[in-house]
């Protein structure tokens, strides 16, 4: 594996782009590796329960893998809609563990499902702590017991806010296991604390900052 | 049958869907996940395998959810088993409740609602199992014998006993089960520099991965729920003597980690805990399983391995220092007749033979207990090849006469198979043949690894 290794971010159906921006931002600092917002993709109508009024995400991911062509080493999907499998009333993302591609749903983060509006920076926070969850699982980690762990199982909004933004250090270690055995060089091996991308900062400021 | 250290789930629905999904959604929780289409086939299945929790579909072709869980009581008295049902079919699962399922579930279900209950499950397993763990050790606490043998192996073993016991070097001792790694281990501690200091002695396979972090590391009190007092680990305790980590193969990656580290640094904190502890204690570690094979599958770190390789003795198998048999079989003869009171002073030549002539898979444990069990039963002052049924070669006693080839076969797998401990690698090779070959025979014969 070269050492460009990238993430894809893929938005499935209309996704804010700035929400995208700054997932690729943090997603990029937390992981050491370059994260790529690439082409967005229409959710496709098969995957979509009627009576439901929800998106099977495990279909979802089998059409992340057949659209995607950039070579990116994961895909992360982000949709605004609900996401399901038939076994469980919703699921905020879901991922396939060991495998490339992980999807997320900004649906129940951002209130729709409860009615209630969290400000943007929680929406973001929670977004992100999905994120990084499910890609932990394509970089082979299972669901973690260890206090406060990212990869920790949380199936509230309550619960998933108390989490940290941290992988707790036996999976810190595994994941950069994960990568040795790869000969994936990421820019550094310690997964914990990122600060959140500044959010009063607009896009072309931070463009002209990567330009300096 | 030892407990499962990992908890194995198997989930039964006739909807593809429903079982991929619910599946893949344990699996990343860490656990073991089989999955059956209807009744009869897990029916089938619970004949191959121990499961600790069953999730079952109430509605399924073949044989219903109910149907299979009457017949679950009566087979798998022990598994724990939720009903799936769906909305509007309360009735099923109050039958179910009846019927002695453990709770049920209304599809579908929201995710909190399904962690709670597996987890509810996982405790009262893991509790069940921990109680058989704690009653295994104190049988096994009481057992002491010595080390003996004059075969070349063994006089070339004690020699490396004697050179590594001079050092503070760590050693990886690895032999089959019963073959008496413990006391090559507890040899070394007694001729070294340190044998005035404790020798302390875990069995890693034994616990649970969070009871095996808390006996090796200690726990503050209140560092969770059953913590009342505060206790101190083995490291600990092993301060100025010797750590003795037996069937090391069998921890999980995550207290490999936490090993490592310790034996890097000596310090360590009990669980709960915030102080950073020193102990100086020297290692030695033992396992029958093939490290190698396990750094090959992942399953053991391969830092940890050279870590604790440091010296390798290796102990060998009864069958292979035969002529140590009758030096042994004398021994326990004198140890049992003198604890059972009874004046059996010989073994009769052709039981000696028959002895020797035996395979012994579960090596000096297994001719330990075969003479305790012929000291038992011989009512006479010598012991005599009918009071070794089980060792007789086949033809030479007439109730495996009757036996056909298939039978013996399945026995002698079972026997092998149960002496190693499930181990598939080490039974396969005991058996010279290969590890697919042995899960085929052990399908077909209905056999738990």
């Amino acid at each position: 594996m070269s050492q460009r290794a990238f993430l894809g971010l893929v938005a499935l159906g209309p996704v804010d782009p700035e929400i995208l921006r700054r997932l690729r931002i943090a997603l990029t600092k937390f992981f050491g590796l370059r994260a790529k917002v690439l082409r967005p993709q229409p959710l496709p109508e098969q995957t979509r329960h009627i009576v439901r009024q929800q998106y099977h995400s495990t279909q979802l991911l089998e059409y992340l893998l057949a659209t995607n062509t950039s070579g990116a080493l994961r895909v992360l999907g982000v949709t605004a809609v609900d996401l399901y499998i038939p076994i469980l009333t919703f699921v905020f993302g879901e991922a396939q563990l060991n495998g490339q591609a992980a999807v997320i749903s900004l649906y129940r983060p951002r209130g729709d499902a409860d009615g209630t509006s969290p400000p943007q920076a929680v929406v973001l926070r929670r977004l992100l702590k999905l994120g990084i969850h499910e890609l932990g699982h394509t970089f082979g980690l299972g669901h973690c017991r260890e206090e406060g762990c990212l990869m920790g199982f949380a199936p509230t909004l309550e619960k998933l806010d108390h989490k940290n933004l941290a992988f707790c250090k036996y999976c810190q270690v595994l994941l950069a296991d994960f990568f040795l055995e790869r000969h994936i060089s990421p820019h550094f091996k310690k997964y914990e604390g990122i600060l959140l991308p500044d959010a009063a900062i607009p896009a072309r400021e931070s463009a002209r900052k990567r330009r300096r | 049958m030892l407990p499962h250290k990992k908890i194995r789930i198997l989930v039964v629905d006739d909807e593809p869907s429903i079982r991929e999904s619910l599946s893949g959604w344990l699996r990343q929780d860490g656990f073991e996940v089989d999955t059956a289409a209807d009744g009869v086939a897990a029916l089938a299945m619970t004949k191959e395998n121990h499961y600790d929790i069953m999730l079952i579909d109430v509605k399924m072709p073949e044989m219903d959810g109910l149907t299979l869980l009457k017949k679950l009581k009566e087979t798998e008295p022990e598994a724990a088993v939720v009903m799936m049902t769906a909305h509007g079919a309360i009735q099923d699962a109050v039958d179910a409740m009846r019927l002695g399922a453990y709770d049920y579930l209304l599809k579908p279900f929201d995710l909190e609602e399904l962690s709670l209950t597996v987890d509810k499950l996982v405790r009262l397993q893991t509790l069940a199992m921990e109680n058989l763990i704690l009653k295994d050790r104190m049988a096994t606490m009481t057992r002491f014998e010595n080390l003996i043998g004059q075969s070349p192996p063994m006089l070339a073993l004690f020699e490396a006993i004697v050179d590594v016991a001079q050092t503070d070097a760590t050693v990886l001792i690895t032999g089959e089960t019963g073959t008496g790694k413990e006391l090559v281990a507890r040899a070394i501690h007694a001729q070294s520099p340190r044998c005035y200091g404790p020798f302390i002695a875990i069995n890693c396979g034994a616990f649970t991965e969070h009871l095996l972090e808390s006996e090796l590391f200690g726990h503050e009190k209140g560092a969770f729920t059953d913590a009342k007092f505060a206790k101190k680990g083995r490291l600990e305790m092993a301060d100025a003597g010797t750590l003795f980590l037996d069937e090391i193969g069998d921890i999980s990656m995550k207290m490999q980690i936490d090993l490592l580290r310790v034996l890097e640094t000596h310090e360590f904190s009990r669980v709960g805990g915030t102080v950073t502890l020193h102990s100086d204690f020297r290692v030695i570690a033992a396992t029958n399983r093939d490290l190698k094979e396990a750094i090959a599958q992942k399953t053991f770190r391969q830092d940890l391995y050279y870590r604790l390789n440091v010296v390798h003795l290796h102990v060998p198998p009864l069958r292979e220092r035969v002529e140590d048999i009758p030096l042994l079989a004398h021994h326990f003869l004198r140890r049992f007749a003198t604890e059972t009171n009874k004046k059996i002073d010989s073994i009769h030549p052709d039981a000696l033979e028959a002895l020797k002539r035996y395979g012994w898979p579960g090596n000096v444990r297994e001719l330990e207990n075969a003479i305790e069990r012929a000291v038992v039963v011989q009512k006479g002052r010598q012991i005599k090849v009918d009071d070794l049924p089980f060792i007789t070669q086949p033809g030479q006693e007439p109730a495996a006469a009757k036996l056909t080839l298939e039978e013996m076969e399945r026995q002698h797998i079972a026997r092998i198979l149960a002496a190693q401990g499930g181990n598939i690698s080490t039974t396969a090779k005991i058996l010279g043949i290969n590890r697919t070959t042995l899960y085929h025979k052990i399908k077909k014969y209905g056999l738990s690894p």
